[in-house]
């Protein structure tokens, strides 16, 4: 998924709830912040989203743009409906999220805004995720600068798992390039 | 040529290749060609096109979007349209259920995304035909090309999707991690109905 795709989701996600602030999780929330990500972060298909005032109503996102959706078949790219329990980031992630602007579409009075998690909050909800896939998200986001490792491990101590996951967290974290 | 009578023109090419692709799911020219037709046409189009594709009038198709029968996405454009992919099964006679309202949140619905795509996978695998494993295999193609697809799982897909009905089936249903990110990016849309598929939402919340 791409900067545009991001924002087309975003956009047509605001159009289905009705309301204009959405919280961006899952891998795809590096958009929020770089938009011109590299392609080795931006591998899935799927975007991560919540309606910021109403996460119980992300059902209704995945019901109109969700895998297997009409929108996912035109497209190629939907959305999957999640909640804020699904970001297993730092303490204070929220705090932190970082405000996307969407261009408004030309036919819609919404003004939608993705709020997208801190990449160093994301690349470790990513670790403690802990699949192949989710440390390859990690070592090219450090490899591309994106993150530091210094911040990364300041906010370890941080993260929703006991201490042991944390410290094999520390230990394989990726150096910088 | 009339943009409306183009796009006309465009859908019944598009209907008559996809069934000749379906029977030549191997053959790369024509899928070529099926792509770059649907580019020109657009990914959507107007219920006033969709009524005279389909033969009927513009205010059945109004009642049809309103009941769910016919679908409407919102494009990058902002314009609320018909998908052409739906439009062409309608045509066919395939997936005229409706579907119902939006999705009710009585209940909140916090069911871990990865084990709705498995439910998802697994209502679909049941129901899994030939043709619907050679328009995945299009869409793997279609959507590699356009980016949306990166190459590292279309290159698998179009792996799996060489195999047996059986072992599709089979990896469809499996819980490993690489079947797991597999199904993440799905080329099987179309296979259940809107009804079944929402059904299976609102059971997962």
């Amino acid at each position: 998924m791409n900067r545009q795709e991001f924002e087309h989701v975003v956009a047509a996600a605001a159009n289905v709830v009705e309301e204009d602030q959405f919280v961006v999780i899952g891998s795809q929330s590096i958009l929020g912040s770089v938009p011109l990500a590299p392609s080795g972060l931006l591998r899935s298909m799927e975007l991560d989203i919540y309606p910021a005032k109403s996460p119980e109503r992300a059902i209704e996102i995945d019901g109109s743009l969700g895998e297997g959706s009409p929108f996912h078949e035109v497209f190629g790219y939907y959305a999957h409906g999640v909640g804020p329990e699904t970001a297993k980031a730092p303490t204070g992630w929220e705090g932190r999220l970082i405000a996307s602007e969407i261009p408004p579409r030309p036919r819609s009075e919404r003004r939608p805004v993705a709020f997208c998690l801190e990449p160093h909050d994301l690349v470790l909800a990513k670790c403690v995720a802990g699949r192949e896939r989710d440390w390859r998200f990690a070592k090219v986001a450090i490899a591309a600068g994106l993150v530091d490792r210094a911040t990364l491990l300041s906010r370890v101590g941080g993260l929703p798992i006991g201490s042991d996951g944390r410290q094999a967290i520390e230990a394989r974290l990726p150096q910088g390039s | 040529m009339g943009i409306v009578v183009r796009k006309l023109v465009l859908l019944d090419r598009l209907a008559r290749l996809h069934r000749v692709r379906r029977r030549n799911p191997d053959d790369e020219d024509l899928v070529a060609v099926i792509v770059g037709i649907e580019a020109d046409l657009g990914a959507t189009v107007s219920q006033r096109v969709a009524a005279h594709f389909l033969g009927i009038s513009h205010t059945e198709v109004g009642r049809r979007v309103r009941t769910g029968e016919v679908p409407l996405v919102e494009n990058p454009e902002g314009a609320f349209e018909v998908p052409v992919p739906v439009l062409l099964r309608t045509l066919e006679g395939r997936d005229t259920s409706p579907a119902p309202s939006p999705v009710r949140t009585g209940a909140v619905a916090r069911s871990d995304p990865a084990a709705r795509s498995l439910d998802y996978h697994r209502a679909l695998s049941e129901a899994l035909t030939p043709d619907d494993v050679a328009d995945a295999r299009y869409r793997v193609h279609k959507w590699r090309n356009q980016g949306t697809l990166a190459p590292v799982y279309a290159d698998r897909w179009e792996h799996l999707l060489s195999l047996p009905l059986e072992q599709i089936r089979g990896a469809l249903n499996d819980t490993t991690e690489a079947a797991a990110d597999l199904r993440q990016n799905t080329p099987f849309v179309g296979v259940l109905s809107e009804l079944e598929r929402r059904s299976l939402l609102e059971t997962a919340s």
